[in-house]
């Protein structure tokens, strides 16, 4: 063998070095260091913010006063008072608690005014959250401002079919009162067949709240096979009912209804008592279910049937916000009524009451101001409160309402000067009275 | 004695005289003209008397007493009354109570009901409208409308009584009526102050005249001095 | 099927003797005064809450209430004339221009007391229950107090007639109602008229306060609506006319029976129709001058 056999070796030798060089480094080796947590930043206010500002526009003046100041007017001091009195809302973002400052705007009764408040509270003001205005056809207004600002919209006094209607394009709203078809007109019809009423008189009021609840009374009533004999409308500004009254005592109705609210619902009742009208079933829209209504006829109410439902019966928390609002509102009643439970509304108030318990516990769950979680959080949550576990029935990627299964009662009565609950029975505290007394002798 | 005093009287409607620095008397009993064209301040002279506005400057005194500057009902009941140019009577009452007025209001001391009727009869009587008494007094003739407004004005127990034009109006026969209802106002023993356009009614019935032209008094005498003076002439016929 | 046609001329009376008092208290005071009352609606709200307050904070009878209230309007009336008023004729040279500064205080007037009203009573519609027991006329059904309000503003219409037609004031008012200024050179103390006027204008309408919270609810911005009403009736009665403001109160208040009856939505509608027609076709009114 020669020297050239050695050097074959040797070259292969020097290829295998120089390809095992190059073919080096795409071992991935280098470590990864362990994972962190994603850090959200702070709020950019967070060593600034003093409160949380609460903004709505009432009307503290004109007409629509006489529900506001005795629904959920009282209730939103109570409310903001108790949360006040905790330390306030212990927001998580700001690792700590804050308070609540609650601006209200005097909208007249006008709704012209009231929008141009609720848009300068949301975008001059730029408060943290806005409570509703009242009265139906105001909520109506308002919910699509606040909807398009972003703003959560808990419903208030009023609610009706058109509005829950819009609701699938209204992801911030919260409807919360019940209305119409869901569910007192229903309710008050199982009654009226578990009762043999065969024919019903009405009057409604001539405007979007009247014209609903006529319309589904006659769909109930027809469902059920009851007869509408009489009906007619009023204009809002109607005083003297006198000749309705007189046509629905002709008509010889077994029951009969006025989906009314105040004045004229005070107006109707004070002249049936001069008619000596007294059908066997009388029903008497918003405003009877006011304690100021028990206040002005006492005992000629017996009997007297009305929309809602709660009392003090009803749950201890009920009880509770009774006495939360006697303590808050008790002289004033007793002043202008001589009634220290003068301004409770047995229909809605445990309602609102309820819906923002649940809204505060919201805010909490969420630890956010940022109304696009707390919103997420409300669609989707159950909490406790004096209405017992409560929560929305959403409409798909859009508003909700507050669950049937949540709502205290339909259908109330006065008897003895109580307003209990009569309807569905489910929720009922008393035996219904039927048919109405007479009128006690004055 | 002087029964009505003017001292420098003067009244400014806006920037312009209607009535300037005007003196008069009037004696009690006489019968006194005032005359003058068109917008001479008559009747605002009149205004001032009977009280619907004050003059400034300037006094009026009636029985020596300051009266200028009272409410017209207080000067009334003084025994001041007046009736007026453009006949002012309450169109939709009767006559007897329009002259009834006079005598339950404008009498220095109150009067009962039934005498004030009475009264009020008696000078319906006395204007020749007994007839007419029941009468809406916007129903009647000018001519007796003006004396219902005489007969009211009487009523008032007036010691002087201002008549404006009082023969405004009138033909020839109802003229000469309304010159003897003067005399015989005159032989009840009230002082008349009237204005008058119709030359012969005010020469014929007048004791003095006094003429009044752009607010000034430009003249004063006797109707005979007043038909014979220069300056009234020229002013009438100047016109 | 409606309500019988007895049913509704007795309500009809019943509201149209409310508006005749009204109307009768706005005619004194702007055809005798030659004030338009713009806050005459007031004082009827004024006459029910004061009827409320004495009813349950007294017990007193609603009716006899009458007999506190009716003074007090009236002398507010009768001070408010001669202070005021009589201030704003003396700085105005002529009629027209009294009229228009007397409507201008009005306004104030208005707002002053329903504002006063609201800070006293509040916003919510008040009521109380008297005499409501239903009584039967020949066959028709209606309520006590209703009837007894009738009554009243009928007593009350014709004592204030032969108040004016017999009594010596009247025949002073008569005569300061066609002219003021004859009236005052004739020897009647017109100021005092006048304020007498205004006073027995205001009187009006607090009585008919009174009556109407015997029946209805009332509330502290109720009166705008009763003012627009006398203005109506005044013009359908005539203006200068008393006698016409009384008449016309108890047609206009069928008239608003009947539309109620058979369209209630066109109740206040019919009342502005019958004022535009009545304009065009016969602005003296039915008695009017």
């Amino acid at each position: 063998m020669s020297k050239r056999l050695l050097l074959i070796p040797l070259a292969l030798l020097l290829v295998f070095s120089l390809v095992a060089v190059s073919c080096d480094g795409d071992a991935d080796v280098t470590t990864t260091p362990p994972p962190t947590e994603t850090t959200v930043p702070p709020p950019d206010d967070y060593d600034t913010r003093t409160s949380i500002v609460i903004g709505a526009a009432r009307p503290i003046s004109g007409p629509l006063n006489m529900i506001g100041d005795y629904a959920l007017g009282p209730l939103l001091d109570i409310w903001v008072d108790q949360i006040n009195a905790a330390g306030g809302l212990y927001i998580d973002e700001y690792d700590r608690a804050l308070p609540v400052e609650l601006i209200i705007y005097d909208d007249t009764s006008d709704l012209g005014t009231m929008t141009t408040l609720l848009e300068r509270l949301i975008l001059e003001d730029q408060v943290d959250f806005i409570m509703p205005p009242c009265s139906t056809a105001f909520l109506y207004a308002a919910a699509p401002i606040a909807n398009e600002h972003g703003y959560i919209f808990l419903g208030g006094e009023g609610g009706c079919t058109t509005l829950t209607a819009l609701l699938p394009d209204l992801p911030y709203v919260f409807g919360v009162l019940n209305y119409s078809d869901y569910h007192q007109i229903p309710a008050l019809a199982d009654l009226f067949v578990e009762w043999g009423v065969e024919t019903v008189a009405y009057i409604y009021i001539a405007d979007l709240h009247g014209i609903e609840y006529a319309h589904t009374s006659e769909s109930e009533f027809l469902l059920r096979g009851i007869q509408v004999v009489y009906s007619e409308g009023v204009p809002p500004e109607a005083v003297d009912l006198t000749p309705q009254l007189q046509a629905a005592m002709n008509s010889g109705a077994d029951a009969f209804c006025a989906y009314t609210y105040p004045p004229i619902s005070i107006f109707v009742y004070g002249q049936a008592m001069g008619l000596g009208y007294n059908p066997d079933v009388f029903v008497i829209g918003p405003g009877a279910n006011f304690q100021f209504y028990y206040a002005a006829f006492g005992p000629m109410t017996e009997g007297l049937i009305g929309f809602g439902a709660w009392n003090r019966q009803t749950s201890p928390e009920a009880n509770a916000l009774v006495d939360l609002m006697v303590a808050a509102t008790g002289d004033a009643g007793l002043a202008l009524y001589g009634d220290e439970e003068g301004f409770l509304d047995w229909w809605g108030q445990l309602f609102y009451y309820g819906a923002l318990q649940f809204f505060e516990q919201a805010i909490v769950e969420a630890g956010t101001l940022d109304q696009a979680v707390i919103r997420g959080v409300m669609a989707t949550s159950t909490f406790d409160t004096c209405l017992g576990p409560t929560w929305f029935d959403m409409r798909d990627g859009g508003g909700g309402l507050l669950a049937l299964e949540c709502h205290p009662g339909q259908v109330g009565q006065w008897q003895n000067g109580i307003y209990e609950v009569i309807g569905p029975a489910a929720n009922a505290t008393a035996d219904a009275i039927y048919p109405k007394p007479p009128f006690p002798a004055p | 004695m002087q029964i009505l005093e003017g001292e420098g009287v003067t009244k400014y409607f806006g920037g312009l005289a209607a009535v300037s620095k005007v003196d008069f008397s009037v004696t009690k009993g006489e019968v006194f003209g005032l005359i003058g064209p068109n917008g001479a301040g008559k009747t605002t002279l009149f205004n001032l008397i009977s009280g619907a506005f004050a003059p400034k400057p300037g006094v009026i005194k009636f029985r020596g007493e300051k009266i200028s500057g009272l409410s017209p009902h207080k000067i009334c009941r003084r025994g001041v009354a007046r009736t007026f140019q453009d006949v002012r009577v309450f169109a939709n009452m009767p006559a007897l109570q329009n002259v009834l007025l006079g005598s339950l209001f404008g009498t220095p001391t109150g009067m009962s009901e039934a005498e004030a009727n009475k009264r009020a009869i008696e000078l319906l009587d006395f204007v020749g409208l007994s007839a007419m008494k029941d009468i809406p007094a916007g129903g009647l003739t000018l001519v007796n409308q003006k004396r219902v407004e005489v007969a009211r004005a009487l009523a008032t127990r007036a010691e002087l009584l201002m008549l404006d034009e009082l023969m405004a109006g009138l033909n020839p026969t109802e003229t000469a009526e309304a010159m003897e209802l003067v005399t015989r106002i005159r032989k009840r023993g009230v002082t008349i102050f009237m204005i008058e356009h119709v030359m012969k009614a005010i020469m014929g019935v007048c004791d003095r005249i006094m003429v009044l032209h752009h607010g000034e008094k430009i003249a004063e005498g006797t109707p005979k001095e007043i038909a014979t003076s220069k300056k009234v002439i020229e002013v009438y016929l100047g016109e | 099927m409606f309500a019988s046609i007895l049913d509704i001329i007795i309500d009809g009376l019943f509201m149209g003797g409310i508006y005749a008092l009204l109307a009768m208290g706005l005619s004194l005071q702007y055809g005798v005064a030659r004030v338009l009352n713009v806050s005459h609606g007031e004082f009827i709200m004024v006459g029910a809450f004061l009827t409320l307050a004495l009813h349950t904070g007294l017990g007193m009878n609603p009716i006899l209430t009458l007999v506190i209230i009716g003074p007090i309007i009236f002398i507010v009336g009768y001070l408010l004339h001669r202070t005021l008023f009589s201030a704003l004729l003396k700085s105005s040279p002529s009629t027209e221009v009294f009229e228009g500064k007397s409507l201008l205080a009005t306004f104030g007037l208005l707002f002053i007391i329903q504002n006063v009203a609201v800070l006293i009573w509040g916003s919510a519609t008040r009521s109380y229950s008297y005499l409501a027991s239903p009584v039967e006329i020949a066959g028709a059904i209606t309520s006590l107090n209703r009837m007894v309000t009738l009554g009243i503003t009928i007593a009350i219409g014709l004592a204030f007639y032969i108040f004016l037609a017999r009594s010596r004031m009247g025949k002073a008012i008569r005569a300061a109602a066609q002219d003021p200024a004859t009236a005052g050179i004739m020897g009647v103390n017109i100021n005092n008229v006048l304020a007498l006027c205004f006073g027995f204008g205001l009187l009006m309408a607090g009585i008919a306060g009174v009556l109407y919270s015997m029946c209805f609810g009332f509330y502290t911005t109720m009166g705008l609506g009763f003012t627009i009403i006398a203005i109506i009736v005044v013009v359908l009665g005539g203006l200068g006319s008393i006698p016409g403001s009384f008449i016309g109160g108890f047609i206009l208040g069928i008239v608003g029976q009947i539309t109620n009856t058979f369209e209630a939505e066109l109740t206040l509608a019919a009342y502005y129709f019958i004022f535009i027609v009545l304009l065009l076709v016969r602005p003296k009114g039915i008695m009017g001058k």
